[in-house]
């Protein structure tokens, strides 16, 4: 039997059939679907590591081509957006969760298929055209109101800064900036602006309720609840990726004002316990216990992870999170206590409300998209060797070759494309800033073939499971102190040569001039 | 576990790729082993509730979107009498099943049938051997609120609607003895 689909009709179904399969060659077929799959898969050659990483490796980079997909038949495509067909050269594009894909997926694909994230961020644009608001959830049939944030807004502007200009971004700016102005920021709702839309854009935070308070704002989603901390921290990311947009683009009162509510983040850091912490309506904190409380996944003041994960959510500004951490030294030492803090109470009792904090290392989840970042936070702080250290143990513990080999919800290529970037030896901690941070590269030697025609190189001279720590750094043949590198030296085609060893080496990247910058100045 | 070598042929490592890796969550969804073509929106894949799974409901045509329920299926059996219900589910050997991105087979243990198949981007391609004996039979799945009925010739067109639009597919069938 075979078979085509068509979203526009049956009749186009059995043209789509006829362009793909002319002929009853079965065999052929398979040489194709291989060929394809072969030709993908070799852009990133590996040496070294065992046969066990590369199953992982190149199934991880496997899992970041299930989407987003391409739902375009013969220059037409139907849009969910306003129930039309529409007639486009350009391939659309669909399926797709930006909170989850916009830390590693969109990033991946800006690095391997940047002609077809143009085409990705275009069928953003489109859907926005189409529907009157520009998505967070793209899928099939219609923008999903799942979770939180308007993160299509960080990775306009990560592509933007990676030089993936190839759509039309004032359009694109004018849907990001809708989202922001007259969007409701509250989980799982998609609408208009609410009241406590209007409290946060006053104060500076998203209100919690106190522990047994009626809920008063019909809005909100009966089992997702505010997610007070988990919105403030998120929306303070957007309207800073908003305000650096509109800087690239010469909007400078939009610039100002966008990236002021960028630090809204460090109205919910509570000292004493140094967490993101809930406040109610009138600024006073609530007592809670951040490792248990909120309810189902802690959904009164954070989002399917508890206090100790959210912590951590201010990825456009970590140098700002460490000096209210109290400084490097601090920050280093309740980053280790995150790893080590123990669960306060027995693993099946947590799961039962904390059902997606899976993959537990103290109270660190590798389950969950919010801890991606994490473990490459001690390269801000002067420890890249704690960093080094702690990624090559996640990836050991918890991405096997085994049908358990992962720890909680893929999504859809989106915790696969970590996968990706980790084995490789780096990660983009702050989407929305062309650069990457250094991890450590499970391969001896990998290399990327760029669209562009060049080649990117990654050398860790001896890299293995004991070899895990980076004794000294190469960019281009010059000696790299930074643990950090641009997009650009991705795009020239540079090389990074490190040698490995398996002590680590404290004092590589421990300079304050070493860290990966800010967003925030 | 073997060591490293330098001679690596990276220029086939689609046999490093196994879609079973994480086929089973630990508390959450299992890893759908999906056959496919890269960002091309047919995923195939046998549908079950994961791994541990002995049977196999169908196998689908495609997917709404990630995690977003199935479109269309198609399950072959054979009719042995009139009472028999081979349309339920089939029992597969997990060692007799052969899971690429690029190509899928399994094997029906009691009804003894092979599913072969090949991803296109809008298509695929299944083939069926089927035992001497018994009647053969196709079931066909909707997910939706949806119909099948006949195109003409050998063909076949399958409807289904959702979300306020709808997936149609068309399918050719070919007979060998």
């Amino acid at each position: 039997m075979f078979m085509a689909i068509s979203y526009i009709s049956a009749d186009q179904a059995r043209k789509n059939l006829k362009a793909e399969i002319p002929q009853w060659k079965f065999n052929e077929l398979k040489e194709q679907a291989t060929s394809i799959w072969n030709r993908r898969l070799a852009q990133i050659k590996v040496e070294g590591g065992t046969e066990d990483q590369r199953s992982v490796f190149y199934t991880s980079l496997y899992r970041y081509y299930e989407r987003m997909v391409n739902i375009s038949e013969d220059g037409k495509y139907y849009s969910a957006y306003d129930h039309t067909v529409h007639t486009d050269d350009r391939d659309f594009y669909t399926d797709d969760w930006v909170w989850d894909t916009y830390l590693a997926q969109h990033p991946l694909r800006m690095i391997l298929s940047p002609a077809m994230e143009a085409d990705i961020l275009q069928s953003y644009v489109r859907m926005y055209e189409e529907g009157g608001w520009m998505p967070q959830f793209p899928i099939l049939y219609k923008d999903k109101p799942a979770m939180h944030g308007f993160h299509s807004t960080i990775v306009f502007l990560d592509a933007y800064r990676k030089g993936i200009r190839e759509f039309d971004i004032e359009k694109a700016y004018e849907g990001m900036k809708k989202n922001a102005t007259d969007a409701t920021m509250i989980p799982w709702v998609n609408g208009e602006l609410t009241a406590l839309d209007i409290f946060y854009r006053e104060n500076g935070y998203f209100p919690a309720l106190r522990s047994g308070e009626k809920e008063s704002i019909g809005e909100v989603h009966w089992f997702e609840k505010r997610q007070s901390v988990a919105i403030t921290l998120a929306h303070s990311y957007d309207d800073w990726a908003l305000g650096q947009m509109a800087l690239e683009l010469n909007k400078q009162d939009d610039y100002n004002y966008f990236n002021s509510q960028a630090a809204n983040y460090r109205n919910l850091y509570c000292s004493k316990s140094s967490l993101m912490m809930p406040k109610d309506a009138d600024g006073n904190w609530i007592d809670i216990d951040p490792k248990f409380d909120g309810g189902p996944g802690g959904r009164d003041y954070y989002d399917e992870n508890n206090g100790y994960t959210y912590a951590w959510q201010t990825q456009h500004d970590i140098h700002g999170l460490i000096k209210l951490m109290g400084g490097r030294e601090n920050f280093v030492n309740k980053l280790d206590n995150l790893f080590r803090e123990d669960l306060g109470r027995t693993k099946y009792q947590f799961f039962a409300k904390f059902a997606d904090a899976t993959g537990l290392v103290g109270q660190f989840s590798m389950g969950n998209e919010p801890s991606f970042h994490i473990p490459y936070l001690y390269n801000y702080a002067g420890a890249p060797w704690k960093t080094q250290k702690r990624i090559r143990f996640l990836l050991d513990a918890w991405f096997q070759n085994s049908i358990f080999g992962i720890p909680g919800d893929e999504d859809g290529g989106a915790m696969t494309s970590f996968v990706v970037f980790s084995f490789l030896g780096f990660y983009p901690v702050t989407p929305g800033l062309p650069i990457y941070t250094l991890g450590s590269p499970v391969f001896e030697r990998v290399s990327i073939d760029l669209e562009n025609g060049n080649i990117f190189t990654i050398i860790a001279k001896n890299s293995s499971k004991k070899n895990k720590y980076i004794q000294s750094a190469k960019l281009n043949g010059k000696t790299l102190n930074k643990v950090w590198f641009t997009h650009d030296d991705i795009l020239n085609g540079g090389t990074i040569e490190l040698v490995m060893g398996s002590f680590p080496n404290k004092e590589w990247g421990a300079s304050i001039e070493a860290a990966p910058p800010s967003g925030i100045r | 576990m073997t060591a490293c070598s330098s001679n690596i042929d990276n220029e086939s490592n689609i046999k490093y790729v196994d879609p079973n890796i994480g086929a089973v969550g630990y508390l959450l969804h299992p890893m759908r082993p999906n056959i496919q073509l890269p960002n091309q929106p047919v995923r195939m894949h046998p549908y079950r509730k994961d791994y541990l799974d002995d049977q196999i409901a169908f196998f689908t045509l495609s997917m709404v979107s990630h995690r977003e329920g199935e479109l269309f299926g198609v399950l072959p059996g054979v009719l042995k009498d009139e009472n028999d219900t081979w349309s339920v589910k089939q029992t597969y050997d997990h060692d007799l099943e052969i899971l690429r991105p690029d190509y899928y087979a399994s094997y029906f243990v009691n009804s003894e049938i092979r599913t072969e198949y090949v991803p296109g981007k809008k298509s695929g391609f299944f083939r069926f051997t089927f035992p001497s004996e018994g009647d053969k039979k196709l079931k066909f799945h909707v997910n939706h609120d949806g119909s099948w009925k006949g195109g003409g010739g050998n063909s076949i067109i399958g409807t289904e609607e959702f979300g306020g639009m709808k997936a149609y597919v068309y399918g050719d069938f070919l007979y060998k003895r």
